[in-house]
């Protein structure tokens, strides 16, 4: 069996940047748009789907590995309506969280999130419980920062408040208490992670590229990618060769459009 | 042909046409409502400039001012304003067009929408009241704005003395946009630079005046309808300025037509449905999606005829043998 994450701290790396589930996966939206008008909000949603997530993962690695993938996912639905209930039996029975109605009825939409099927599908049933728990923490805690930065944001600039609290801001903007501020608040984050990825693999890159005398930098010769991969034998004329052999070369040097 | 001379354009030049069409819009705006309307210019100018500039920064790309995009964004959000707006709000819209829409996608001539019209769009969502609200900047003219006495099913009748009035542009509305008898011109202008661009606005402002007549939305003479439809809002404005973007226009011929007959109809029907009173930005982003859908139906269409065409005339050939 595949062991997954050697460290927490490994798991967090990729949980939390490199993998983030919401802005590099795209995984789990409808409860980040749904729910995340005000920084309450935020912060139930989010607790709720860390919650949902681990309690899966854990069950699904536990158990579930010998079970078919068709009865899996009922599984995972069904343990995602018992967070949804324990959530809802929380919100009416203790009034210590201030959310809105809206939000009541969206609560259910954690229970059929993307993220927690994924999760469960993709890594828990192929590794065992310890790795697992550290990957729904990974998973969860980088989706719930999202969703809290993203709640916060929005009530910051859509309502003027935070958690309830009126701010006094020059002006708000109404567009982003809607789904579509969510979205754009999204695309901004979701570039800024990548740019904090691509400069962090930048600089190890260019300090070894520093370091490596020329001779070896001449000899470098660039893996062939899987679908890049041409045979001679698969060309019948000698212009189709080239064609694919001069758009291959372009690929690699990264040429073409500007 | 015109099609062929349009490819040799460059960036510049294209939107070195939008700007010398918008040059009369402006003097206008500046003619009606003063220091109000070059408050707003000046700050839409320079917010499109500078967003483009740090965005430029940003993504490590040469910034070029020559290929005019940014300003050409710019000034049609400033003509879409009202006079009397916060300035803040001309910000945000034109800081959405070019951080969200033209920065990312690669430039003017890539964007999948309108930046425009996207960053209109924006501040008509977001400052809905503000937008909107035309009566500020000018005290002395109407009441309210043709789009509301429309949206209110009003008895509107055209007279001599008011004719004059909403052919001028000197109405309740956006700054820059309601001067009919400026877009006419412009209209020349395109037919002389641009004719192929120039069908998607025929069709758009057929669409429209043809809705108008069958569902007149003014209690009065319902030939007036078309009149008072052209005249109120953004509508001419958008027909000469956003449905014509290069970036979007589908690219055959017969789809710039289609293009632009549902772009007008999307527009009427949303006016007359819609929460806006102003949509056509709105109808103008829904058909730029269905933009690239066109050019594959025609794609298709064509191959599918042409294959036809191909088996006829084997099967003829076959025939005589």
């Amino acid at each position: 069996m595949n062991s997954g994450h050697k460290s927490l701290g490994s798991a967090f790396a990729r949980g939390i940047f490199l993998n983030n589930p919401i802005l590099i996966q795209c995984a789990g939206l409808c409860p980040v748009i749904a729910g995340t008008a005000t920084l309450n909000d935020a912060l139930f949603i989010s607790g709720e789907l860390l919650v949902n997530l681990l309690i899966t993962c854990i069950i699904a690695s536990a158990l579930l590995k010998k079970v078919p993938r068709f009865i899996r996912v009922v599984i995972y639905l069904v343990f995602g309506s018992a967070v949804s209930c324990g959530a809802l039996y929380v919100l009416s029975r203790f009034n210590f969280v201030n959310v809105g109605l809206d939000l009541k009825i969206l609560i259910p939409v954690v229970a059929v999130n993307s993220l927690t099927a994924v999760r469960a599908e993709t890594y828990a049933v192929k590794h065992t419980v310890k790795s697992s728990v550290y990957d729904a923490l990974a998973a969860g805690v980088g989706a719930s920062l999202v969703i809290i930065a993203v709640g916060a944001l929005r009530e910051i600039i859509g309502s003027g408040s935070i958690a309830g609290i009126q701010l006094n801001t020059a002006f708000t903007m109404d567009g982003m208490s809607l789904p579509f501020g969510c979205l754009i608040t999204l695309g901004f984050l979701a570039a800024i992670l990548k740019m904090m990825i691509v400069s962090s693999q930048r600089q190890p890159r260019e300090k070894s590229n520093e370091e490596q005398p020329t001779e070896i930098e001449l000899s470098f010769e660039p893996e062939l990618p899987e679908e890049a991969d041409i045979g001679i034998e698969d060309y019948d004329d000698i212009e189709t060769l080239l064609a694919s052999t001069d758009e291959f070369l372009r690929s690699l040097t990264g040429g073409g459009r500007q | 042909m015109a099609g062929d001379k349009e490819a040799r354009y460059t960036t510049g030049q294209i939107f070195g046409d939008y700007l010398l069409m918008l040059i009369f819009p402006v003097i206008l705006s500046v003619w009606y409502y003063s220091t109000a309307a070059l408050s707003v210019i000046a700050v839409c100018l320079v917010t499109s400039f500078v967003c483009d500039f740090i965005g430029s920064i940003i993504i490590c790309k040469q910034y070029y001012l020559a290929d005019f995009s940014s300003i050409c964004t710019g000034l049609m959000i400033a003509m879409m304003m009202p006079a009397g707006i916060k300035l803040y709000v001309p910000v945000m819209a034109c800081g959405f067009a070019v951080l969200v829409l033209k920065i990312p996608f690669g430039g003017g001539m890539r964007t999948p929408f309108v930046p425009a019209a996207a960053g209109f769009a924006f501040a008509a969502i977001c400052f809905k009241n503000m937008v909107f609200d035309y009566t500020v900047g000018r005290e002395y003219m109407t009441t309210v704005s043709l789009g509301s006495l429309l949206s209110n099913g009003s008895a509107l009748r055209i007279t001599g003395l008011n004719v004059l009035d909403i052919l001028t542009g000197n109405i309740y509305g956006p700054m820059g946009s309601g001067c009919i008898l400026v877009f006419i011109g412009c209209i020349i202008f395109l037919f002389i630079r641009r004719r192929s661009a120039l069908l998607s606005t025929l069709g758009f402002i057929v669409s429209c005046v043809v809705f108008a007549l069958i569902f007149p939305r003014s209690n009065g003479y319902s030939a007036a309808s078309p009149v008072l439809e052209l005249s109120a809002g953004s509508l001419m404005f958008a027909s000469v300025f956003l449905v014509t973007d290069y970036a979007t226009l589908p690219t055959h011929t017969p789809n710039k037509i289609v293009y632009g007959v549902f772009c007008g109809i999307i527009t009427m029907t949303m006016r007359y449905m819609g929460a806006f009173e102003e949509p056509v930005c709105f109808a103008v982003l829904l058909s730029n999606a269905f933009s690239p859908l066109l050019n594959i139906v025609t794609d298709r269409f064509i191959s599918f005829v042409s294959k036809g065409k191909k088996g006829e005339e084997v099967t003829a050939d076959e025939q005589r043998a």
